[in-house]
């Protein structure tokens, strides 16, 4: 496997192969990314490709990074909420505040989408209805895209220890939650995508 | 696997990075199994950890393919051109630099421009497009002219470090913000006859000009809307963003596109704006007129092509099967289909700056079909043209003379 710091190096040298690469493996995991700030499907993909406009045009002055996911995932977000806030201001210009991200997990999907719950699926469904949406965010990051605490403060202009604290309180809650039952685990029997993660 | 697992608690095994890869992605999968065949007690705590780890996966929103290989399209082409550019810009970054600042000292400022949101249209600063100046030129917003000293010429605006590129040398285009915010200041590319130009626009957008045609663009499209000003012939490739539409404004016309491929035919001495469109679709709106409640708006599909009336200000719109015949000038073809001869005149007119002369009988009603390869000289044109339409033609200077044959 080529590291990160490899393909991004070739990218910045120019070298071709670097930027279809780099399309492939993230274009999916942008898309599903910008879903969470909005709706918009079209206004997504137009973020997605000028994202990827300014990493040609700015090819030589892009520092570097052994985490590519995490750099097109900063600059993305940033990207996003720009865009987003522009739409807005033609709505409605008085209302300024950062769109805020709406982290929905898989399991919480199924969730709504069944009719009858079990008990223990109530329960599930409570806990994680009691999480914040900052707390959401860090475990996407965490758990999903597998960065760093640092990472995540930096994306998120969080504090260390308040990043910390946030999924050490979410965690916990979860634990309780899934420790009142030793019902058969159903979330376990999800087929495991492969490579679903990239 | 290092027993030292078996002393984790539940929180110390959802922190930990080896642990969750192998939840989430299977990453030394037999180890793992080993591991815990070995050590049956860590079952329950990771058996509790992986569930946690699961009811937090991401949902699965799925992005069809064929946008993913539009937008890859559209990132190539952009890469595509973009290195062009680069190439050649490293070796000539000196001199270009030092031959705008002579741009700067001895041509001062020609010509201003701006456009507001309230304005009025926009007046173009430079004479006439057509038989007026005979270089093709750009001249920028703060007014210095660039020399386009080929025929075909390319161009492109780098937002990002404020550059145009022209042909192979770079030029700064750095300039004080404006004091009105809402005033955007244009650039001009003009064209005359017998030469064309291509452009690469800030957001992306490509634009091929046809002889005898000049555009208004910003270097920054920092309105809610792209707007740019045609006279005369272009295609245009438009970046897809649907936030930010792009509109050209062709004299008493506007196109307004989301992205897409289209072709506007809008010169001065024709009766008629045409506009084709290949991919995508665009919405043509007549300025409103007094007395007039809205905008009356035409939709374009695809293979049609809507002809505006500069007098009656009527749009008509008609299928047109064949509708890359008229981009192909962007390749250097001109290609026609069941198109009055007359009509092809006009365009060789256009493209090899000079004049054709019918005599009075000619009959108006010839169609012809056919290509001819513009990368000829005028006389290998006028020979095949001549063959397929039956007419004979004589060259004088300038002027052609044709006769029915």
């Amino acid at each position: 496997m080529v590291s990160d710091k490899k393909i991004w190096d070739d990218f910045r040298k120019g070298e071709s192969y670097a930027l279809s690469h780099i399309y492939y493996q993230y274009v999916r995991l942008l898309f599903r990314y910008g879903k969470k700030f909005s709706k918009d499907d079209e206004m997504i993909k137009d973020t997605i490709q000028d994202l990827f406009y300014d990493l040609i045009r700015m090819r030589t002055k892009l520092g570097e990074t052994d985490n590519i996911q995490f750099y097109l995932l900063r600059s993305f977000r940033r990207k996003l909420v720009q865009n987003i806030s522009r739409q807005n201001l033609s709505v409605n210009s008085n209302d300024k505040k950062e769109p805020e991200p709406e982290f929905v997990y898989s399991a919480e999907k199924e969730l709504i989408e069944k009719e009858e719950l079990t008990h223990r699926e109530k329960m599930v469904q409570k806990g994680l209805k009691e999480l914040s949406p900052k707390q959401r965010e860090i475990l996407f990051y965490r758990y999903s895209c597998g960065f760093e605490y640092e990472q995540i403060c930096e994306i998120m202009k969080l504090k260390y220890d308040s990043a910390r604290k946030q999924v050490f309180r979410a965690l916990k809650a979860l634990k309780e939650v899934l420790a009142d039952s030793e019902f058969i685990l159903f979330f376990l029997t999800l087929p495991r995508e492969k490579n679903r993660f990239r | 696997m290092e027993s030292k697992y078996l002393a984790y608690n539940l929180e110390e095994l959802l922190e930990d990075k080896p642990f969750i890869a192998w939840i989430l992605k299977g990453v030394k999968n037999r180890e793992w199994e080993n591991f815990l065949a070995e050590h049956p007690q860590f079952g329950a705590k990771a058996g509790k950890a992986r569930e946690v780890i699961l009811l937090l996966r991401d949902t699965y929103e799925v992005l069809d393919e064929e946008s993913v290989l539009e937008m890859w399209r559209n990132i190539e082409g952009f890469e595509g051109l973009h290195k062009q550019k680069i190439r050649k810009i490293r070796t000539r970054k000196i001199m270009a630099r030092a031959a705008s600042v002579l741009l700067l000292v001895s041509l001062g400022t020609l010509g201003y421009f701006y456009w507001s949101e309230k304005g009025s249209g926009y007046q173009f600063a430079e004479q006439k497009a057509g038989h007026g100046g005979n270089e093709a030129r750009l001249v920028l917003s703060g007014g210095n002219e660039i020399a386009l000293r080929k025929d075909n010429s390319v161009i492109a605006i780098n937002d990002l470090e404020k550059q145009v590129i022209v042909n192979d040398s770079i030029i700064d285009i750095t300039q004080k913000k404006p004091e009105n915010e809402n005033e955007v200041k244009m650039n001009e590319v003009v064209i005359p006859y017998g030469k064309r130009s291509e452009l690469l626009l800030a957001d992306g957008t490509k634009v091929w000009l046809n002889a005898g045609s000049r555009l208004a663009f910003p270097s920054e499209f920092t309105q809610k809307a792209r707007e740019v000003y045609l006279e005369g012939e272009a295609c245009f490739k438009v970046t897809r963003n649907e936030t930010r539409p792009f509109i050209v404004n062709a004299g008493q016309l506007g196109v307004t596109v989301l992205g897409t491929r289209f072709n506007v035919m809008a010169y001065p001495d024709d009766n008629t704006i045409e506009t084709v469109l290949i991919e995508g679709s665009v919405s043509l709106s007549k300025p409103r007129t007094i007395g007039f409640v809205g905008k009356s708006e035409v939709i374009l599909k695809p293979n049609q092509k809507a002809s505006f009336d500069k007098e009656n200000k009527d749009v008509v719109v008609s299928d047109e099967p064949d509708a890359k015949v008229h981009i192909a000038w962007i390749e250097g073809w001109l290609e026609f289909s069941k198109e009055s001869l007359f009509s092809v005149f006009v365009k060789l007119e256009r493209y090899y700056n000079v004049k054709i002369i019918t005599p009075e009988s000619f009959p108006s009603s010839d169609i012809i079909t056919g290509k001819l390869d513009l990368k000829g000289s005028l006389d290998e044109v006028m020979v095949a043209l001549a063959d397929v339409a039956k007419i004979e033609y004589n060259i004088n200077g300038s002027n052609i003379y044709i006769e029915k044959k």
